[in-house]
């Protein structure tokens, strides 16, 4: 009887062990941070670096002894995938399941505006770090949405600056055909017009995210024989149009003014392809510091080429930066709370890697300034470089106050 | 040639045998459901993974809604559909539409209007559809399903383009924070549309679709007008499809055009796979146990999530192609059996699948316990190890013991799951051993209360629950 | 006109691309009656062996001919490997239930992919010398496109029919499209049969994704990109009729890049509207065999 008594408790004993899966995590005193960006898919070559970036900054500032009296950043890292039905799925499990303070992300425009009008449901702090609609801040802002990039207008006003400098009044726009395509084409434009007299838009295209085969839209355009062209193609995207049309002679016959071009993701994998010449905006480079942050600006790169082994681009410092400011904001308010960071971020000023920034407090936006260059061979590197740099200030670039008071209003009557 | 392959013939097990008072008995086993899970926010509300588990639980009562609507043309009539998510698209930008430009536009009309107009889809896409067979029809379904996405996502002006709707005004009571209302607000949806899927499914109006899987032919001969019976299963799952894609629109306040694209609809199609096409829950289980699979792997890597999908569908469709459920709920028997040796059969196909369960439940467990903590995997190996000997022996005594047909240890096998559960609630996993258990329920009872096991326990005959149809 | 001229030759340098990627999948589902939803990930594979060999082996453009000739040989075996360890079982069974493996094949696929080579975009150049354009009718043109990709595209079509039509080999395997029983009742290695036509539309594939290799971007979920648009030439153009497939590629192409010049907004959506009313109004495809039972 005995035996039995304990072969039954053994068998519950192991059955309940066999059925056992995860248990809760345990409670720790650490401050959660999600970050939600897109791990897969077109956009992940982008993102993994941000996320290291982003791991680099906790590091340093947890070895200094963490943020509030010694709590250490966590970070809960999820994925997207691209789609705004996930980030929202992935944002209110952060916050339910894995109890984040709030979350920092996304890449895509469309994916910003979706998690955004959760986070304003839920009353949670959600700190745009790379998506570039201007619509999330201006339109669709509310107090729970910040931005530590800049937008889709400063990209786009940037471009429209320099090129407002050269020659070029005929001007052939192309774009991927979503939010971020259509936005920076149209800021751009709108800037140009009263910068340039007789600018004229010959045409567009809108080729899908993901299209492979420019070889039709670069005939269309070098057919109208446009002065200049103008895109806000990215990625992939970019690398197949610059590879597919340099064999049309394409960048011989027009000026080109990219809005990706600047960058890493796209200059390494093209190497000696990517012509000279082309007019890139890009937010970073590794090798042109801002003025008083030379020393800062190589700690930072030495460690991130040693964690990622490539160097950083515009989409990865952005990640250390973002960090390092929402843990300025933290201190500031002297806890993790919501209302109480959105009060700190809102009009607070903040010295950056790349120099000091506001983020205004009627729309949450960042102040950061943009650059643009032209694109040639620096013997140094086995991709090409960018030279004749012009910086635009944030605040030249940025929409008013009363812009966006006005953009607001006519909104809210259609909706009605 | 011979005979060419018309329907689903991969070899699958004779389902459990007919019961004919059984319709009522099952009407109050979804009333049962809805009572026990209407309570479950407040049981759980003081648990911290509380809103996550409500949220979680909706969606996955969402994805069980549009699987079984979607197994009504797979399991039931044989037709598999590439592109059952434009009813999803269809149904939430309809009713997101309504509620969003039309301004006070009454909720639950919204809502109605959803599955109203997945049927009017269906009735024209099915009309085409229809016309074709197999390999043809499921990319024609594809065809459409692309056509909707495309429509949705460069009609900037009417639809929004590729960012979707954005902000839907829905009805305070649903926007709670603690998600209560909003779950059960699904609940009751999700509950009734699958009621009344049952009701159709089990009418002689889903018999016959099931006659028409099995061959068209015979069934065109017995004076079926074949292609009509297709229609109206199209129609049906239309419907109800986009009444599920209404409430995903609700679930996320937004609707896009990524809703019809054709990687959802080949979610489901997994799910319905994995969870048993044969039979009418079948879906369900597998609504669920993706959803949950899925919360559990794309949290800490879902640079796999693909790769594991992609396994376990190879996996089921080679090994258990009946899903889950099928391999649950089958029996083996003959007609020409006697009681005495049905029993006999069954019993030892009981201990059979019950060692395969057992197996299938100690290498799951382990295999998510190292995901979730990969620096122990060495302690993890070693207590699987440890539990599978224990388990085995205690286990072999166990089922011998149930061999000498005493009732004590019938009732012992149906009941000793509820420990694992209470377990698992007080370890902060209710779900997942909410899974394990009620998988396990139904199997203990789908061999041991079966009406002539009973009988050879010496239990007087009691009409049975049949909670598990038959689907032939 | 040369703007006419110049969009047509467009198309007809897309449709090569697509012809060789969906001929692979055609062939395929004319003998074995399966529709390789995987082949997309062959195709991939094929891009990204080619970038490894570029790239890590031989670190030089030139070895793009290398890499013509070895590339595809390495995505056929693998190709072999599927369909005797998968495809083969399941042969029985319903077409849509192959089609069903396929699918997790190609989730396989997909993740082994980034596992092996990351998530990045990567790149190959041209071959030296087809780096630049060539002048035809005072437009300019991309001479990869001309010199390798249509002449390729042509010769696999020619070598494709010769095959099929004046070889042993391809009598067997047209056979084989009729009846499978009855080649097996006359004595003909089936098993064999089927695996070999299986690795030839590998090898289709792989080629495939060798040639479009140095005109793009190479990045993981491009094998999902394509696969949809070869399913769209294929039900076109006729599944299991290679003449079809020629046909299916040459619609798709023109329509790309004409409707790029008159519907720029709408060009995808032609191109489903005209995959759904091929479908609905001739099965089969514009060149394809009535539609059979069995399929």
């Amino acid at each position: 009887m005995q035996g039995r008594l304990w072969r039954r408790l053994a068998v519950v004993a192991a059955l309940v062990l066999c059925t056992t899966t995860t248990t809760g995590a345990a409670d720790k005193p650490s401050i959660k941070i999600g970050l939600l960006y897109s791990l897969s898919g077109m956009a992940a070559v982008v993102t993994e670096g941000t996320v290291y970036a982003h791991e680099i900054a906790a590091e340093e500032i947890n070895a200094k002894g963490g943020l509030l009296g010694g709590r250490k950043i966590e970070y809960v890292t999820r994925d997207d995938k691209l789609k705004p039905g996930e980030a929202v799925k992935e944002f209110r499990r952060m916050v339910t399941r894995d109890k984040v303070d709030f979350v920092m992300g996304v890449i895509s425009s469309g994916v910003a505006l979706a998690v955004s009008e959760v986070a304003k449901e839920m009353k949670v702090l959600f700190v745009d770090s790379i998506a570039q609609t201007a619509a999330l801040t201006e339109e669709q802002g509310h107090p729970y949405v910040v931005r530590t990039n800049t937008n889709s207008t400063v990209i786009g006003r940037t471009a429209a600056l320099a090129a407002a400098k050269g020659p070029w009044k005929t001007y052939y726009f192309i774009g991927p055909d979503y939010e971020w395509g259509h936005r920076v084409n149209a800021d751009f434009w709108e800037f140009l017009q009263p910068k340039k007299q007789g600018a004229q838009k010959m045409g567009e295209l809108w080729p899908k995210l993901g299209e492979r085969d420019f070889s039709s839209h670069i005939t269309t355009i070098l057919n109208a024989k446009p002065e200049a062209v103008f895109s806000s193609l990215w990625g992939g995207d970019l690398i197949a149009f610059v590879k597919q049309a340099s064999t049309y002679g394409f960048f011989d016959k027009v000026q080109f003014v990219s809005t990706g071009a600047g960058d890493l993701d796209i200059l390494k994998p093209l190497g000696t392809e990517m012509p000279d010449g082309i007019m890139a905006t890009f937010f970073y480079a590794f090798d042109l510091p801002v003025s008083g942050k030379e020393k800062d600006n190589e700690d930072f790169v030495t460690k991130f080429k040693q964690r990622a082994g490539y160097e950083p681009k515009s989409g990865d410092v952005i990640g250390y930066i973002s960090t390092y400011m929402m843990a300025e904001a933290i201190e500031r308010a002297g806890s993790t709370e919501t209302e109480a960071l959105v009060k700190a971020l809102r009009g607070g000023k903040f010295q950056t890697l790349l120099g000091d920034v506001t983020i205004r407090d009627f729309d949450g936006q960042a102040t950061f300034g943009y650059y643009t260059g032209f694109t040639f061979s620096n013997p140094n590197f086995p991709f090409k470089r960018l030279k004749n740099v012009i910086r635009a200030e944030g605040e030249e670039v940025l929409r008013t106050k009363d812009e966006i008071e006005k953009i607001r209003a006519d909104y809210q009557k259609t909706k009605n | 040639m011979n005979t060419p392959p018309t329907t689903l013939t991969v070899p699958r097990q004779v389902t459990v045998p007919t019961r004919t008072a059984r319709g009522d008995r099952t009407t109050w086993i979804f009333v049962a459901a809805l009572v026990l899970l209407f309570w479950v926010p407040e049981a759980i509300l003081y648990m911290g993974w509380a809103r996550f588990w409500i949220t979680l639980l909706a969606e996955v009562f969402i994805w069980g809604l549009f699987a079984v609507a979607f197994n009504l043309l797979m399991g039931y009539t044989g037709m598999i559909s590439f592109g059952q998510a434009a009813y999803l698209g269809i149904g939430g930008y309809t009713t997101g539409l309504l509620l969003k430009k039309i301004s006070g536009f009454p909720f639950a009309l919204g809502l109605i209007a959803a599955p109203v107009s997945g049927a009017l889809a269906a009735l024209i896409i099915g009309y085409f559809c229809i016309r074709l067979t197999h390999t043809y029809f499921a990319m024609l379904t594809l065809a459409f399903s692309m056509i909707v996405y495309y429509t949705a996502f460069k009609w900037y002006d009417f639809t929004g383009g590729d960012n979707g709707l954005i902000g839907i005004p829905v009805p305070a009571w649903v926007q709670d924070p603690t998600f209560a209302n909003y779950y059960k607000f699904v609940l009751v949806v999700t509950l009734v549309g699958v009621y009344l899927l049952w009701r159709i499914v089990n009418s002689p109006f889903g018999k016959t679709l099931t006659a028409i899987r099995e061959n068209p032919d015979r069934a065109g001969f017995v004076g079926i007008n074949v292609k009509r019976y297709q229609l109206y299963a199209f129609i049906v799952a239309g419907a109800f499809s986009a009444l599920a894609g209404a409430l995903f629109m609700i679930n996320e306040r937004s609707v896009y055009p990524e809703l019809a694209f054709w990687t959802r609809s080949t979610q489901v199609l997994l799910m319905s796979i994995l969870g048993g096409v044969y039979t009418f829950f079948g879906p369900i289980v597998g609504a669920f146990m993706l959803q949950l699979m899925d919360a559990d792997i794309t949290k800490d890597y879902p640079q796999i999530w693909q790769l594991f999908l992609g396994s376990m569908l190879v996996l089921i469709l080679y090994g258990l192609p009946g899903g889950i459920m099928g391999f649950i709920q089958a029996r083996d028997t003959a007609s020409t059996d006697d009681a005495a040796t049905r029993v006999r059969k069954a019993m030892g196909e009981f201990s059979r699948k019950f060692w395969y369960f057992f197996a299938a439940a100690l290498f799951f467990t382990a295999f998510f316990h190292i995901l979730q903590a990969p620096d122990t995997w060495k302690t993890t190996v070693l207590l699987t190890a440890a539990q599978a000997v224990v388990g085995v022996v205690l286990c072999t005594w166990m089922l011998r013991q149930l061999n000498t047909f005493t009732q004590l240890w019938r009732v012992v096998f149906l009941v000793f799951p509820l420990l694992p559960l209470a377990l698992h609630i007080a370890l902060h996993t209710p779900l997942s051993g909410l899974m394990i258990v009620v998988l396990w329920a139904v199997f203990i009872y789908n061999y041991l209360w079966q009406a002539e096991i009973r009988e050879a326990f010496g239990q007087p005959q009691h009409v049975a629950l049949d909670i598990a149809p038959e689907a032939q | 006109m040369s703007d006419f001229f110049v969009q047509f030759l467009n198309g007809v340098t897309i449709a090569m691309t697509i012809y060789l990627i969906a001929s692979g999948l055609s062939l395929v589902f004319g003998v074995l009656g399966v529709l390789n939803f995987a082949h997309g990930s062959l195709y991939m594979y094929g891009s990204f062996l080619l970038f490894t060999l570029m790239r890590s082996v031989f670190h030089s453009p030139s070895s793009f001919w290398i890499g013509l000739l070895v590339v595809p040989l390495l995505v056929a075996i693998l190709g072999a490997a599927l369909e005797m360890g998968f495809l083969r079982f399941v042969y029985k069974a319903d077409p849509l239930y192959q089609l069903l493996l396929t699918y997790g094949l190609v989730l396989i696929m997909s993740d082994v992919v980034k596992l092996i080579w990351g998530a990045e975009n990567q790149s190959v150049s041209r071959p030296p010398g087809f780096n630049g354009s060539v002048a035809i009718f005072g437009q300019l043109f991309p001479s990869y496109s001309i010199f390798i990709l249509l002449p390729c595209g042509i010769v696999t079509m020619i070598g494709l029919y010769v095959f099929l039509n004046r070889t042993r080999l391809g009598r067997i395997i047209r056979a084989a499209t009729q009846d499978r029983e009855m080649i097996g009742a006359l004595g003909i290695n089936v098993r064999l049969l089927y695996t070999g036509v299986f690795a030839l539309g590998a090898w289709l594939g792989g080629l495939g994704g060798v040639i479009a290799a140095p005109m793009g971007a190479i990045y993981p979920g491009m094998d999902l990109d394509i696969i949809i648009d070869a399913f769209i030439v294929v039900v076109i153009g006729g599944l299991g009729s290679l003449a079809g497939t020629v046909l299916g590629a040459l619609i798709f192409g023109l329509l790309r890049s004409f409707g790029i010049l008159f519907v720029p907004q709408f060009e995808t959506l032609f191109i489903f509207i005209l995959m759904a009313i091929v479908l609905v109004v001739r099965p089969q495809g514009l060149l394809g065999k009535h539609v059979t039972s069995g399929h």
